[in-house]
């Protein structure tokens, strides 16, 4: 009992914070970019579970990138951003490579490109900075806050809205842009045709390695856009186990919206409440354990009734097709 | 007239060593439909596959309007003026009949995709050539017929010369069909050339203007249509060496194995697929099941073979209760089974001959002491085994991925007609593998019969369930619609007529399925 006047308590005291919904939009702003990496290759059915990894390994080039030029000063940041998302794509690319050229299961290439990025990155680390934990020593720096004229001032919705990191605001233009792009553009048809028939695409002279190939490239930029959020904006350094299953978090989102932008943005802004909650720990007596772990436990609870959700909606389908077959069957045979 | 299309000597072998097609002449010319007629498994898809740039030619030359042609892709055939409707469709089911019809050659507007202008490319060849098609559908709606319209629609767009329909009417209904066949004399009409492969004789003779035949990867003539009758195609085609004439004793049944009552079985979309189907089967006989794909045999099937479950009435083998047993429980009540897909679920593709062979007899102390694996004792018996069952191969580590269709079948029948049995469920043993394998895993039959097995056997093949089985039951709608005491008195036609529901038996006749 006291534990749930607890939560009610914890919930009644943040929500009138305008700093909560800032965070939330904050938090949900790398797993969207996460989740938008993870799309686009959805939708070409070449699937990238390497997210996590290309987000941990351009998280680092970044803020490695960014102080070897001198920091914030010298616009290290902005040099950092840009290494990040060719690294990203590069990476992107290989999975490419392996798993279409070389034909190994995309999975396997995706786990190992987790495994190898995660100790790449510790390993890179401690040979540049001696360190193996976090990069403070280094003075990388982050990307510019921007105020929105006019919204800034208007009262809480000017806190909520205005002051997020650029790349904030680039991750909710990038929900249109890609929406755009898989819906309106040649490009996104030649995906979607390969994602969903692959042999119908060959059929009509559309190279499905040349497609999927393009896709795994951009799903990797955005990966390393998703990482630069992690250690330009979110924090200013890099520590191992920085991005902590954001990847993975975005993975989830973009299964349960299916790969269409909309829908996975609203997924994400679910997920960064639960984010949110766990910033305001000191208001709360609850365990900052238990908070930490909240995130992680609504996207596995949200991805039980996404995929209970689906597999309903996929009996529904299959029962409309039976009907049809049975009005083809029921033409007398003669 | 001329030869627009020439196919000369093409030769291809596939990777499994199966030699396809072996040194295939064909040739259309401007403005006829020529058929090609072949049995299943002549080579008429690899041969158009071959002209669609999918596949190519280990040998021949393909020459067209004069010029000898490469055609390493589907484009470069595209460009060489040839479309394709393939024998399974290829489209984009969530995408709309525009979008499908125009993916290729999308219309742009910079990088924009212009939909107003797939849509016009799309209404302008539906209007040239009488189709009528919305073009902002989405494909996953339409019927099949319609989706049959989009595929030739498809293939029009890019103004293809030459149409290659690889069995259009397989899916269709006759009313479909005979508008299919209007809009392709039309289409003739136009000037384009169409390849129109079917082995349905009757449209062949109503549409087409000449006829290829080719068997078993061989051409054997090309004719005028008027030239040749019905039944001169059909002797080309099967010619006379496929004799089904099995050596067989009359069967002499004994006490029932298999026991099926009551039996109803609902999908899982909720359909009821097999409707309160009562038959047995006894030791000593051959029973067949015999319907139009789709009439509920799989679901009856695999309900008895422990694949799926089933909602009510009572399945016995040896007189107890499958309802919960596993598989392993059922074999050891003496099932096996030989599964319609060989590849998924008859064999492992990527173990050796060997370890699909004692796959099922591994737990037995003759190969297994508890702890190790008696490598001598299973070397020995697979090896007799191979011999025995006439398996091609190098050795029993080979792959099984590796031998022909045939091969792997005689693989799957050799365990499964070495393991301890009662009740033998042979789900389309023959299809798709060459003649001589058929035979053996048909004489093979044969002998497991009269060694006081039980055999159920599933078949499209209406010669082979006809010559194989001593008692026949026809599946219709989910339930028994007729019941053969006696095969040898049955014609094709009869047998026909049954499958597809044209006359029934009366409750009375069924009910000798059960043997009480
Ligand atoms: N991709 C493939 N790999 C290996 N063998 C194949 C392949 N496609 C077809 N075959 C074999 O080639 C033979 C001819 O097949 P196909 O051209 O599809 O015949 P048809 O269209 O006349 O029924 C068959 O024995 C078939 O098993
Ligand atoms: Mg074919």
């Amino acid at each position: 009992m006291g534990v749930i006047t607890e939560i009610i308590n914890t919930i009644s005291r943040v929500v009138v914070l305008p700093t909560f919904y800032y965070m939330i939009i904050m938090s949900a702003a790398p797993i969207l970019l996460a989740a938008l990496a993870c799309a686009i290759a959805l939708k070409a059915n070449a699937i990238n579970m390497g997210t996590e990894g290309i987000m941990t390994m351009s998280a680092l080039v970044a803020v490695l990138v960014s102080s070897s030029v001198g920091g914030q000063a010298k616009g290290g940041p902005w040099l950092g951003l840009v290494a990040a998302i060719i690294v990203g794509a590069f990476l992107g690319f290989l999975v490419s490579v392996f798993a279409f050229r070389l034909k190994i299961d995309i999975i396997l290439v995706g786990i190992a490109m987790n495994l190898i990025c995660t100790g790449a990155s510790v390993f890179l680390m401690y040979v540049l900075t001696g360190d193996r934990t976090t990069t403070t020593s280094l003075s990388s720096g982050t990307l510019p806050q921007v105020a929105i004229p006019l919204i800034k001032d208007i009262p809480i919705i000017g806190e909520i809205l205005s002051g997020h990191y650029i790349l904030t605001y680039v991750a909710y233009i990038l929900v249109f842009v890609m929406s755009f792009l898989l819906f309106k553009t040649k490009l996104g048809l030649r995906i979607r045709a390969v994602g969903e028939n692959e042999d119908a695409a060959e059929s009509v002279g559309i190279s499905s390695l040349h497609i999927k190939t393009i896709a795994l490239i951009i799903s990797g930029a955005l990966g390393g856009l998703a990482g630069v959020f992690m250690s330009e904006c979110y924090l200013a350094y890099f520590s191992s186990g920085l991005i902590a299953g954001r990847g993975f978090v975005g993975l989830a989102a973009c299964n349960m919206g299916s790969g269409n932008p909309g829908i996975i943005a609203l997924c994400c802004l679910a997920f960064g409440i639960f984010y949110g909650f766990s910033n305001f720990a000191t208001l709360s007596n609850l365990s900052i354990y238990a908070l930490n772990a909240l995130p992680y436990a609504v996207v596995l609870v949200g991805v039980v009734i996404y995929s209970v959700y689906t597999r309903n909606k996929e009996l529904k389908r299959l029962q409309g097709l039976e009907s049809e077959e049975n009005l083809e069957y029921s033409q007398p045979a003669k | 007239m001329e030869n627009y299309l020439v196919m000369e000597n093409v030769t291809k072998i596939y990777n499994n060593g199966i030699i396809a097609n072996d040194k295939v002449n064909f040739s259309a010319r401007k403005g006829e439909i020529h058929a090609i007629c072949g049995e299943n498994g002549a080579g008429k898809t690899t041969l158009m596959k071959m002209l669609f740039g999918i596949e190519q030619p280990d040998e021949g030359r393909i020459i067209i309007k004069g010029k000898d042609m490469h055609l390493n892709s589907p484009m470069d055939a595209i460009k060489a003026g040839i479309g394709m409707v393939h024998q399974h469709f290829m489209q984009v089911p969530t995408l709309t009949v525009a979008e499908n019809v125009t993916l290729g050659i999308e219309p742009t507007n910079g990088i924009v995709f212009d939909m107003d202008k797939a849509i016009k490319m799309t209404t302008e060849c539906c209007e040239k050539y009488g189709f009528e098609i919305n073009p902002k559908a989405h494909v996953q709606d339409l019927s099949v017929g319609v989706k049959q319209k989009v595929e030739i629609v498809k293939a029009l767009v890019k103004g293809c010369e030459i149409l290659i329909l690889d069995e259009p009417t397989a899916v269709l209904t006759p009313q479909e069909t005979k508008e299919l066949f209007v809009q392709l004399k039309n289409l003739r009409d136009s000037g384009c050339t169409i390849i129109f492969i079917s082995h349905k004789l009757n449209e062949v003779k109503e549409l087409c203007d000449r006829v290829t035949v080719i068997k078993k990867g061989k051409t054997i003539g090309v004719w005028n249509i008027k030239d040749v009758t019905e039944a001169d195609i059909s002797r080309y085609m099967v010619g006379v060496d496929v004799d089904l004439d099995i050596p067989k004793k009359p069967a002499e049944p004994k006490e029932n194995v298999l026991v099926v009552k009551d039996l109803t079985v609902y999908n899982e979309a909720g359909k009821k697929k097999v409707d309160d189907v009562s038959f047995s089967v006894r030791k000593g006989e051959i029973v067949g099941i015999a319907g139009v794909e789709g009439n509920g045999q799989r679901e009856m099937i695999d309900a008895i073979t422990g694949l799926s479950k089933y909602s009510y009435g009572s399945i016995t083998l040896m007189g107890k209760e499958v309802k919960d047993m596993d598989i392993k429980g059922l074999r050891t009540n003496g099932l096996v089974h030989i599964p319609e897909d060989r590849n998924l679920y008859g064999c492992a593709r990527s173990m050796s001959i060997r370890d699909n062979m004692i796959a099922d007899k591994i737990t037995d102390p003759k190969y297994n002491n508890g702890l190790f694996i008696n490598e001598k004792a299973i070397k020995e018996d697979t090896d007799k085994w191979i011999d025995e069952f006439g398996v091609l191969c190098d050795d029993g580590d080979q792959l099984v991925g590796m031998l022909s269709g045939g091969n792997v079948q005689k693989v799957v029948v050799a365990r499964e007609f070495t393991s301890h049995s009662e009740l033998v469920v042979c789900d389309q043993p023959t299809r798709g593998i060459d003649v001589g394998a058929a035979e053996f895993v048909r004489e093979r039959m044969v002998q497991m019969r009269d060694q006081g097995k039980a055999i159920l056997l599933i078949s499209a093949d209406l010669a082979e369930i006809m010559s194989l089985s001593d008692s026949l039951i026809v599946m219709h709608g989910g339930k028994i619609n007729a019941f053969f005491k006696d095969v040898k008195s049955l014609t094709e036609e009869d047998l026909g007529f049954y499958m597809l529901g044209v006359k029934h038996m009366s409750e009375d006749e069924i009910r000798g399925a059960l043997h009480e």
